[in-house]
């Protein structure tokens, strides 16, 4: 018999299988500790609305806890459970039209660093930097909502979640080649947004100030 | 080549999607070429495909950031006590 500590160090496949074969609740309630979060964040971050990233969690384990028995592992259980969890999206989007409107501003992003600041680098190294990443960060979030949802959820999987293509197209249910232009589109579109909030920006001021 | 001409801006605009189809290494062996001579010889695409690059690699390390937003107690604990594990 095995205790609760070792059934946390194990891996994926054999947590399934324990869930599968046996029935184990503390092998699914180790699946849900360790992705809880992260299927948290991507809802949050495709929703963004906290009550829907918990309804988008719940919805996500309650289905995985019905269908793991039939979960093969040919993708990663990650992917498998975003894959849940991308649906349970669409669906919730279709209830709830409305959309953040909290969009990235130049007075946001003066706060963060002023009109020359550099884009934060992913690891800060003092207390001041870690201030100023972290409120970058979130203005980074921010802009993902202003691109339509069906391409911000491909950016997601793949650029913040790190699913492959073959697994992102899968969770969607649309073709690799689609999810491969609908990612290249969705980085374009944010790509364009970044430059007209903060170029755009910088540039009506400097026009201003003169 | 024409169409990479850097005097001819609306091209550039259209070089996003190339742009990340490049970092993805997606491009065959001639566009992806064709691109490197572009962005050796425009600046202003030379800078965008920076920043570009650094957008993308902001987002990407997300991937290794633990301590954003995180479910709250309440909702840990229901879920739990809808599937009975507790």
């Amino acid at each position: 018999m095995f205790g609760n500590a070792e059934v946390e160090m194990m891996d994926d496949t054999v947590l399934v299988e324990r869930f599968k074969v046996h029935g184990d609740k503390r092998a699914f309630e180790a699946i849900l500790s360790k992705y809880e979060n992260q299927v948290y964040r991507f809802g949050y971050r495709m929703c963004g609305h906290p009550q829907d990233a918990e309804d988008i969690v719940q919805d996500t384990f309650e289905s995985a806890y019905r269908y793991l028995k039939d979960f093969r592992g040919e993708a990663s259980l990650l992917s498998w459970l975003l894959k849940i969890a991308s649906s349970a999206c669409i669906k919730k989007r279709r209830l709830r039209k409305d959309q953040p409107k909290n969009l990235l501003s130049y007075e946001a992003l003066q706060e963060v660093g002023g009109a020359e600041v550099e884009l934060a680098t992913p690891q800060a190294e003092t207390p001041a930097d870690q201030i100023v990443a972290s409120e970058m960060k979130k203005k980074l979030e921010e802009l993902l909502h202003t691109i339509p949802e069906h391409y911000r959820i491909v950016l997601v999987l793949r650029d913040i979640e790190g699913v492959s293509s073959r697994e992102a197209a899968e969770a969607l249910d649309i073709s690799e080649t689609a999810a491969k232009v609908r990612l290249h589109r969705a980085r374009a579109m944010l790509f364009k947004k970044f430059e007209e909030v903060y170029h755009g920006q910088v540039q009506e001021r400097r026009a201003t100030s003169l | 080549m024409d169409r990479f001409k850097s005097d001819e801006p609306h091209h550039c605009d259209e070089l996003l999607e190339r742009f990340s189809e490049y970092i993805d290494k997606e491009l065959d062996e001639a566009s992806a070429t064709e691109l490197e001579m572009h962005l050796d010889e425009c600046e202003a695409c030379a800078v965008k495909m920076q920043e570009f690059r650094l957008l993308l690699l902001n987002y990407r390390s997300f991937r290794l950031d633990k301590g954003g937003p995180c479910l709250s107690d309440d909702c840990r604990k229901r879920i739990r006590g809808n599937l009975h594990l507790d």
